[in-house]
């Protein structure tokens, strides 16, 4: 009945050339992806960017079952919830691809649970196909659905991404789902220095003067001994460097203070991607890192580790990350946290790769190098805490990070040295 | 390797690839890097330009290996000099990512095995200008099916039907067939999707969004191979798999007698096989995703986000159907549909994700 009310209303709007249009569209809103399709938690996350307001909720294992009737968390799916509402006077696009780019369709969920005797099979079908979220946002419309994920095991990051002629909107939601881990830290950014601990930099000789500064490695939690290189800068707003970071497939993990490394050990023996294997805890400014982030790739011992602290400074008003980058290449066997990750002695490589990863997923503006590392030579490596070789140019890399998204063609590099008194 | 290097030449740049065999690759590093899925590609940088030049590694594989964690994997059976002797040798095996104006820099970069013809991209940027390479390299012992084609004797000069506007280039895409054929002339797929571009923006834009190759004459394509078009088998069938294997997309290419400006038109289709249990092959066999339309919009949105898409649009080929009655093709798989046909004009150059123009043609419609 609500399609037909709908229906009348625009009628009555409308001249009479477009009704057969909007009877077809409004009917199938609500009866697919319809208004009707209830909130699967109290948990809402709601954001509003340029003209697109969008509310995200991540159901947990039990309201899983309970909406789907199926044990989808057993199977590595997880749902997540999308309502989005196009304000403005133009379509907007939402892209699944950007939450999640290997996302499972509707039908392929539905599938999984076919029983041998097909009579109920078109109904699951049904039930998935039209709980799904839709792409197209018509001006004034709103869209309501799910759109079926891999299972992330504590905090679900994700990017919602939207395109409007000329212009993307992208939000980043950090949804915590109940009976998961907490990995995802909700720093008191603002509380982490008083206003005159902060120094402002307006102008790029006095950045890099302060970036040289900082010391050359992170440390162990007494301040002794040099754990990993910080050899890398990040300069923006936090937001947008976790929205860069997400698009180009990193997530977020968790600091080891005990977790899951019977998990990364199991993973470790079976090669299989366990996507969430932590980190430890290194330290500057007196704390561990503000932000952990790994990539997998085909396995645990295929994967890129990074660390970031909030310095006590800011460039032409936005914020700066320092920290450091590791290519995981291999787990050894330790006493100490049973599982420690071996590192690619040619971390210089891996800050380039992180330039190109974050390059190619459309998130920085520019870049630039300064000095502050301290060379080690490819024949006169220096070690970390865990005893790893490492050599490098002593060069820190600094990433200036998008608002929007940048092509590749549009990247500028930024002669810091000219900048160098 | 040498004989079948391939040298591209823009600007003031020059790219000499090549891709050594299983065979020579052992030869080259006395390693089986093969058997370990790492596959070395040579690369020789020519700068001419006054400028020092910068080669994006991710371009050719997103997630390629470190010479030194290439010698990690292989680090057993060597005693400690040696290792360090090894590591050695990859790391200066490796290709130096910077060029100096004037110089020439040459080396490898370990990636993924492919099984086919290595296909990919080399990115170099300069100052405010950037060279974008796309290279497909036979390797002995795989014959991708679209080399079986000869793309140049097709249609006859005269066959083509050449269009100027994008109106034109609708209305004619309004006009094809609506499925493709078996051999009986029994119907099979929808036939959703128009690519306009040259081949090399084509080749280009499918490996940026990782689709891979399919070889000639084997299992892989037979299924493809029932799908024809003008009588004939796909031109180019592609690939593209979620790392657990639990699925699969497979995408089919023909080139039609139709130009777009310059640019050749390719009709093309679709499908999503799905799985009932993730990683386990024996659980259930593939099956055809009925809900075409999504994997329809899956292909916008991957070369939407490898910044390959310029513009595009849907034709309303008026051929729906609704998943209640769904259709059934000759393979016996039912499938519904919108009956939209999508057209996606790609670029061979970078296209942010909000430079991308949606043509104002026709709206879809909701199912």
């Amino acid at each position: 009945m609500t399609c037909v009310l709908e229906n009348m209303s625009i009628h009555s709007f409308h001249t009479w050339t477009g009704v057969a249009v909007s009877l077809s569209i409004l009917c199938s809103i609500a009866g697919a992806t319809g208004y009707e399709l209830p909130v699967p938690s109290a948990r809402v996350h709601t954001q509003t960017q340029g003209n697109v307001r969008v509310s995200t909720a991540v159901p947990s294992d039990r309201e899983t079952r309970e909406i789907f009737g199926q044990p989808l968390y057993r199977d590595n799916v997880q749902p997540v919830w999308i309502k989005a509402q196009n304000l403005g006077d133009t379509p907007v696009w939402f892209l699944p691809v950007g939450l999640d780019p290997d996302y499972f369709t509707p039908l392929e969920v539905a599938f999984r649970y076919h029983a041998r005797n097909p009579s109920g099979n078109d109904a699951l079908n049904r039930r998935f196909f039209e709980s799904r979220m839709g792409i197209e946002i018509q001006p004034g419309e709103t869209r309501v659905g799910y759109v079926f994920t891999e299972l992330d095991e504590g905090t679900k990051a994700f990017n919602v991404e939207l395109a409007t002629p000329g212009r993307t909107e992208t939000m980043t939601f950090f949804v915590p789902v109940p009976g998961l881990r907490v990995d995802h830290h909700n720093v008191d950014w603002q509380g982490l220095y008083s206003a005159d601990e902060i120094v402002e930099y307006d102008n790029p000789q006095s950045l890099v003067q302060a970036l040289q500064a900082l010391p050359c490695c992170a440390t162990d939690k007494q301040g002794n001994g040099l754990a990993d290189p910080l050899n890398i800068v990040v300069i923006g707003e936090i937001t947008h460097a976790y929205r860069a970071f997400l698009r180009a497939g990193w997530d977020e993990t968790e600091t080891i203070y005990g977790a899951s490394l019977f998990k990364t050990a199991i993973s470790a023996v079976w090669k299989s991607e366990y996507r969430y294997s932590p980190v430890s805890a290194l330290y500057l400014y007196g704390r561990a890192q503000d932000i952990a982030l790994q990539k997998a790739r085909e396995n645990i011992h295929e994967r890129n580790h990074l660390r970031l602290w909030l310095a006590p400074m800011r460039f032409q008003g936005q914020s700066v990350l320092a920290g450091q980058i590791s290519r995981d290449i291999g787990v050894r066997f330790t006493a100490k946290t049973i599982t420690t990750h071996k590192i690619d002695p040619d971390v210089d490589e891996t800050r380039e790769f992180l330039l190109e990863d974050l390059a190619y997923a459309q998130g920085l503006t520019k870049f630039g190098y300064v000095e502050g590392v301290g060379a080690a030579p490819i024949d006169a490596p220096r070690g970390n805490l865990t005893g790893d070789p490492y050599f490098t140019d002593g060069q820190r890399i600094v990433l200036w990070i998008a608002s929007e998204p940048v092509d590749t063609a549009e990247i500028e590099l930024v002669d810091m040295r000219a900048a160098n008194p | 390797m040498w004989a079948r290097a391939v040298t591209k030449v823009q600007g003031d740049v020059q790219v000499t690839a090549a891709v050594p065999t299983r065979e020579e690759t052992k030869a080259i590093f006395s390693l089986p890097l093969y058997d370990r899925g790492v596959q070395p590609v040579w690369l020789q940088i020519r700068n001419y330009s006054p400028y020092p030049l910068r080669l994006a590694l991710v371009s050719l594989d997103r997630d390629y290996f470190s010479p030194l964690e290439v010698a990690y994997v292989h680090r057993r059976g060597y005693s400690t000099e040696g290792r360090a002797a090894m590591e050695k040798f990859l790391h200066a095996q490796g290709i130096d990512r910077f060029t100096a104006p004037g110089a020439t820099s040459s080396g490898f970069i370990f990636t993924h095995l492919d099984p086919g013809t290595k296909g990919f991209n080399v990115d170099i940027y300069g100052n405010r200008e950037d060279y974008l390479f796309t290279f497909f390299i036979s390797v002995p012992g795989f014959l991708p099916d679209h080399a079986e084609v000869d793309f140049a004797s097709l249609y006859d000069d005269g066959e083509f039907i050449r269009l100027k506007s994008e109106n034109e280039l609708r209305r004619r895409l309004g006009e094809i067939p609506c499925c493709s054929v078996n051999t009986d002339g029994k119907q099979g797929d929808p036939i959703n999707l128009a690519v306009v571009a040259d081949p090399q923006v084509v080749g280009r834009a499918l490996l940026q969004s990782r689709w891979e190759e399919t070889a000639a004459g084997t299992e892989q394509t037979a299924a493809a191979r029932t799908h024809r078009y003008r009588g004939r088998p796909p031109d180019v069938t592609l690939h593209k798999s979620r790392k657990d294997g639990s699925e699969r997309k497979e995408l089919r290419l023909w080139m039609a007698p139709i130009l777009f400006g310059d640019s050749p038109v390719w009709l093309g289709q679709i499908s999503h096989d799905i799985r009932g249990d993730a990683g386990n092959a024996a659980a259930k066999p593939y099956r055809i995703d009925p809900d075409l339309d999504d994997a329809r919009m899956y292909l916008l949105q991957s070369f939407w986000f490898a910044q390959s898409l310029l513009k595009f649009g849907f034709v309303n080929t008026a051929t729906a159907t609704p998943m209640y009655a769904p259709a059934v093709n000759f393979l016996g798989s039912e499938y519904f549909t919108d009956g939209y046909l999508l057209v996606l004009m790609l670029s061979g150059r970078p296209v942010g994700l909000d430079e991308v123009q949606h043509l104002q043609w026709d709206t879809l419609p909701r199912l």
